[in-house]
């Protein structure tokens, strides 16, 4: 039988209807939320390579790292050094240099790192791979791997991503305010968009105002571009832009002010670092302690960084980019410091995937799997390793193909419900959030 | 099947335009009266061209279009030129004669019965913009027995037309379709020469000590690049080239975020404007061995594997596949999703053939730079396609699509040739490519039969040539689909992405850019032109609507670009616009003109319905009508101005005028 594409979709919208069905009855059940708490998603688009970024520093291990890496391996003295993971008996390890900024937050257990994560439909072994069935569909391909990390969906075509998901169950705890939950400092993007509700995507400078609508004109005018939103809205493109617009203009006067506030707390935090993600997350610091005027208790971010698709020349691109990364890290977890809500903050990353442990021709490395990601935050469990870190050998027990691409022993949907776990989210309604999530063991990983 | 009558009683020349310059027009007379055979027509002109008229050595060109079809004047009489160089009717100096036009030639199946003759000073003249030496058609409406179609088609559907082929409809090219009609228009364009985003001198990759920031500017970005794209889609008279080649660039993506020199992008975006009526396999080829596109995916300087501890690269092998050319899934003819016995989709390729094609693409180079001496890995470079190291080249058996295995010790030559036939010739193209053009030209959501009749074309043109994309251009923009009443559908047509919508907003009210304001807006709308952060381009084709329907324009619509895009229209109405930048060279801003439409606020509802023309192709609903002209009628009579702008301000910032139908 032919399936078109548009039926493809018609039977993944079918399916999330259903599995969505029970939010708005919990919704109504549960009360608005006392303390404050938000999560923050910086998303590494291209494929960060977890091999370079987590290393381990015990002799036998980075001489085995060192081996397959070849040209590609970080000098183990150049390694910005975190000691021994609590539970790891021992075993050393270091960040990437360039994250440097980071190592302290490791040893002051704001830290953690998730061992070796990603996309799968459920537990798999190398035996499983090899019949295929279990594969989550075109492994290896950025669009679809990145989408699946942001989704928690490995087959078919998902509509909706978990962090949209998440404000969907816990829309109750900010108590019916129509303010999304959700904010993008970084575009549209799949992970914030619920199967409900969307989210709000803001600038990180610039205007978040609609020019032209003070004054009587002014006045007129908008209330002409009002009326003309509402017309129309049988078609279906014209509504999907129509949605949008309206979002735009309700939230205007309320964010507005807060991306263009010139004094924050946070300020001194972010002093001299003028990347695209300390800016971003910049922003989201002068959102939080805008809290009062969103009137929010929950929040979710999503911000991202891109180029980390390091085919080659790698080692220079991912230290510039893992510098930034690293340097606004610890800026942002300052930032909580000063605003006093470091032990209501968690911040994560996600990525694509990671790379091959084998490099490529032309100085870099290829599109492989299982990958490490960073927990930040007062309220985690830090200064310790989650998951099982693999064994860095081509061909080895956690090898599919001799390239060094990890199978992933803990899965996105673990990662995803231990967050919202924290977040709001009782375990028992989480399977609505995370449909996957019941075929693995764990659903809590306890680093939060 | 319907067969036309031609009943020419006369032939009317048009009114001379500045673009027709006056003066070529010389006698036409009919010699036959009216005819119902039109197999037989019988008409003379006397040509006595003046000598600015003639070109190199006196020679002239005399060509026809009746309807779409082109004809040629030799000395042997009227002939269907072959491709290639149109025939000349004289090389050398004419005295005044008088020369048959059409006769013999059988027009009963042609469709459209407008006559254009004219003659010119060379190829590009004849055929070429406003330069027509005389202009002549079949007699108004009202003089015919049978109404024709394309005379007859409305402006609201010229412009629907135009939205589709162009940049933006604007009142002049109205009229021009209306006067040739649609296949005539689109011959017009197939005929044009290209305007390219011009060439680059060559600047090393670091840049040299004394270049300052206006040299690092136009050196060292692709900005002088972007500002001939928008100035090109401006005012370039091959529209539908710049369109089509538009489509492809963001199909075939290559990004300034790492090409980022003026001298190296622009030789593979020329390549892409020269092909957008080519031939599908020649891109395929010069896009891969093009540096820019070397260097982007990492295909330049991939060496074979030289020992165990390295592998080729292999992203270009996966981009060339899963994005440029056969995509994911196996496609059925009408670009549905081809399923297993299990009802799963069924991939095209695994893992398997990746490193077979990323095996097969060993062995290339930089160009070797004039006066530089070839090495094994040459130093980067952007002119020229890449260069063969054959000592570079994996010569082991390789695994490319559908089981086809490539033997060992091939050349890096014979490789490249067989795995770009393997690639071109898979069944998926046609639907896979050919859909995603249909999504930027007509409609996000085109039905499975527009997709199958448009991978028909690309299979086969019908003169037995697989990836012509002329002809592709042509059947996606007469398709039924396009040209019909599908518009009414509520689930039909896409968002104008930030580039469509400030140019259609500019061209269709008597607006100018540089280009200077516009590159920086339309990035701000999450569209930064020839800057797409990745391969997958600034938005996916599959991108997902809330209904479930496929929207790719609206993955970079969201509430930050939403109030981007009306903040734009409001500095354009009143705000003055941009003034021009002073460090560019013949900048003029970017600035609209009302004064025209301006004329029309004494009465709102004629002015609100030239609007739904200009800009909603006459779409607009009776309830937004009746809501601009109350809002219209609220500014003072005396105010015409002012008038003009409100109605420009909400028509623009209207999400009717976003999404084109």
């Amino acid at each position: 039988m032919a399936l078109s594409r548009r039926q493809l979709l018609q039977g993944a919208a079918t399916g999330l209807a259903a599995t969505f069905g029970p939010l708005r009855w919990m919704e109504a059940l549960a009360a608005p939320a006392n303390d404050y708490k938000a999560l923050v998603c910086i998303f590494l688009f291209g494929g960060n390579d977890g091999n370079n970024m987590v290393i381990p520093m015990e002799a036998a291990e980075y001489s085995s790292y060192a081996t397959a890496r070849a040209g590609m391996a970080l000098a183990k003295d150049s390694l910005a050094s975190i000691g021994a993971p609590t539970s790891l008996g021992g075993r050393t390890f270091g960040l990437h240099p360039g994250m440097a900024d980071l190592a302290p937050l490791f040893q002051q257990k704001k830290l953690a790192v998730l061992c070796n994560v990603g996309t799968l439909l459920a537990p798999m072994t190398k035996a499983q791979y090899a019949t295929r069935s279990l594969r989550p569909s075109n492994l290896y391909s950025h669009s679809d791997q990145a989408n699946q990390w942001q989704t928690s969906q490995s087959q078919g075509i998902a509509r909706s991503g978990w962090g949209g998901r998440i404000a969907d169950a816990a829309y109750a705890l900010n108590g019916g305010i129509a303010v999304p939950m959700v904010m993008s400092l970084s575009g549209s993007n799949l992970f914030s968009i619920g199967a409900q509700r969307s989210p709000l995507v803001l600038p990180t400078s610039g205007t978040f105002g609609l020019s032209g609508t003070t004054g009587t004109a002014g006045t007129a005018r908008l209330d002409s571009v009002r009326k003309l939103l509402g017309l129309d809205r049988g078609n279906e493109m014209v509504d999907a832009a129509s949605a949008v617009m309206l979002q735009a203009i309700d939230n205007s006067a309320l964010m507005n002010p807060i991306i263009n506030s010139t004094t924050s707390a946070a300020a001194p935090a972010f002093a001299n670092l003028n990347s695209s993600i300390a800016k971003q997350l910049y922003a989201v610091a002068r959102i939080i302690e805008n809290r009062a005027a969103t009137g929010l208790k929950r929040q979710i971010f999503f911000c991202s960084m891109g180029g980390y698709d390091t085919h080659s020349d790698q080692l220079n691109a991912q230290t510039n980019l893992l510098t930034q990364l690293g340097q606004a890290m610890a800026a942002f977890a300052k930032a909580t410091d000063l605003l006093g809500v470091s032990d209501s903050v968690v911040t994560f990353t996600g990525s694509d995937f990671s790379r091959t442990l084998k490099p490529a021709s032309g100085g870099g490395t290829d599109h492989a799997w299982g990958n490490h990601q960073l927990v930040m935050g007062g309220p985690v469990k830090g200064g310790d390793f989650y998951g099982t870190f693999p064994k860095l050998e081509l061909k080895g027990p956690d090898d599919v193909d001799g390239a060094g691409r990890w199978i992933p022993t803990t899965s996105v949907d673990q990662y995803a419900a231990t967050l919202a776990n924290w977040f709001g989210v009782a375990l028992g309604d989480i399977g609505s959030v995370l449909p996957n999530l019941s075929r693995f063991a764990t659903p809590n990983l306890g680093f939060l | 099947m319907k067969l036309r009558k031609l009943w020419i009683t006369t032939l009317l020349a048009l009114a001379a335009t500045s673009a027709q310059a006056a003066g070529k027009a010389d006698q036409f007379s009919v010699i036959g009266n009216a005819t119902d055979n039109p197999s037989n027509l019988a008409l003379t002109a006397t040509l006595n061209p003046a000598p600015a008229d003639l070109g190199a050595n006196g020679s002239v060109w005399v060509g026809a279009l009746f309807g779409n079809q082109v004809f040629m004047l030799t000395p042997q009489g009227w002939v269907v030129p072959a491709s290639g160089p149109l025939p000349a009717f004289s090389n050398g100096p004419i005295q005044q004669q008088t020369v048959p036009i059409l006769n013999g030639i059988n027009v009963s199946g042609l469709e459209c019965a407008q006559v254009l003759v004219g003659y010119g000073r060379d190829q590009a003249d004849l055929f070429g913009s406003g330069t027509y030496g005389a202009v002549y058609q079949v007699p108004a409406k009202a003089q015919r027995t049978t109404p024709l179609p394309c005379s007859t088609m409305a402006d609201a559907d010229i412009a629907r037309f135009l939205e589709q082929a162009t940049f933006g409809p604007n009142p002049t090219q109205i009229a021009e379709v209306k006067r040739i009609g649609i296949k005539a228009w689109l011959e017009q364009q197939f005929a044009l020469p290209a305007s390219t985003l011009g060439d680059y001198p060559y600047y090393p990759t670091s840049a040299p000590t004394d270049c300052n920031s206006i040299c690092q500017r136009d050196n060292y970005s692709t900005f002088q690049l972007q500002l001939r794209f928008f100035q090109n889609a401006m005012t370039a008279q091959d529209q539908l080239r710049q369109r089509v080649a538009f489509a492809l660039s963001q199909i075939l993506v290559v990004s300034g975020a790492t090409i980022n020199q003026a001298y190296a992008m622009a030789p593979y975006q020329n390549m892409l404007i020269n092909n957008s009526f080519g031939n599908f396999r020649t891109i395929l080829k010069e896009m891969t061995l093009s540096p820019a596109m070397g260097r982007y995916l990492d295909m330049v300087n991939n060496g074979k594997p030289t020992n165990a501890s390295q592998q080729a690269n292999e992203n270009y092998a996966r981009e060339l596949l899963q994005l440029f050319s056969v995509g994911l899934w196996k496609l059925n003819p009408d670009g549905t999703v081809q399923t297993d016995a299990a009802g799963k989709p069924v991939p095209t390729y695994d893992e398997a053939v990746i490193k077979g094609f990323a095996l097969t693409l060993t062995g290339w180079t930089f160009p070797t730079q004039a006066g530089q001496t070839r090495k094994t890995y040459n130093p980067t470079y952007y002119i020229g396609p890449m260069e063969v190291v054959a000592t570079n080249h994996d010569t082991t058996a390789k695994t490319l699509l559908d089981g086809v295995t490539l033997p060992a010790g091939q050349t890096p030559d014979a490789d490249l040739e067989a795995a770009l036939d393997n690639v071109f010739n898979h069944p998926n193209v046609g639907p896979f490519i050919g859909q995603q053009l249909i999504q930027h030209l007509v409609t996000s959501n085109p039905s499975p039969g527009y997709v199958s009749r448009v991978s028909a074309v690309f299979n086969n043109n019908g003169a037995g040539v697989r990836g012509d994309l002329k002809a592709v251009v042509k059947a996606i923009l007469l398709d039924p689909e396009a040209r019909g009443g599908m518009n009414t559908d509520p689930g039909f047509g896409h968002l104008k992405e930030p580039v469509l919508f400030t140019t259609h907003f500019l061209r269709a009210l008597g607006g100018i850019s540089d280009g200077v304001s516009l590159r920086t807006q339309t990035s701000v709308m999450g569209q930064n032109v020839l800057n797409s952060p990745t391969v997958f381009n600034f938005y996916p084709p599959d991108y997902v609507l809330p209904n479930g329907q496929l929207g790719p324009e609206y993955a970079i619509l969201n509430t930050s670009t939403a109030l981007a895009r009306a903040n734009f229209v409001y500095n354009m109405v009143y705000g003055g616009g941009a003034k021009p930048d002073t460090s560019v060279t013949g900048a003029v801003g970017t600035t609209l003109d009302l004064t025209s439409l301006s004329t029309l606020a004494g009465d709102p509802a004629a002015l609100v319905d030239r609007l739904s023309i200009l800009l909603l192709h006459g779409t607009m609903s009776t309830d937004m009508r009746n809501q601009l002209i109350t809002a219209v009628n609220g500014v003072a009579a005396s105010d015409a101005i002012g008038r003009t702008r409100l109605a420009v301000y909400l028509v623009s910032t209207s999400t009717q005028f976003q999404v084109r139908r």
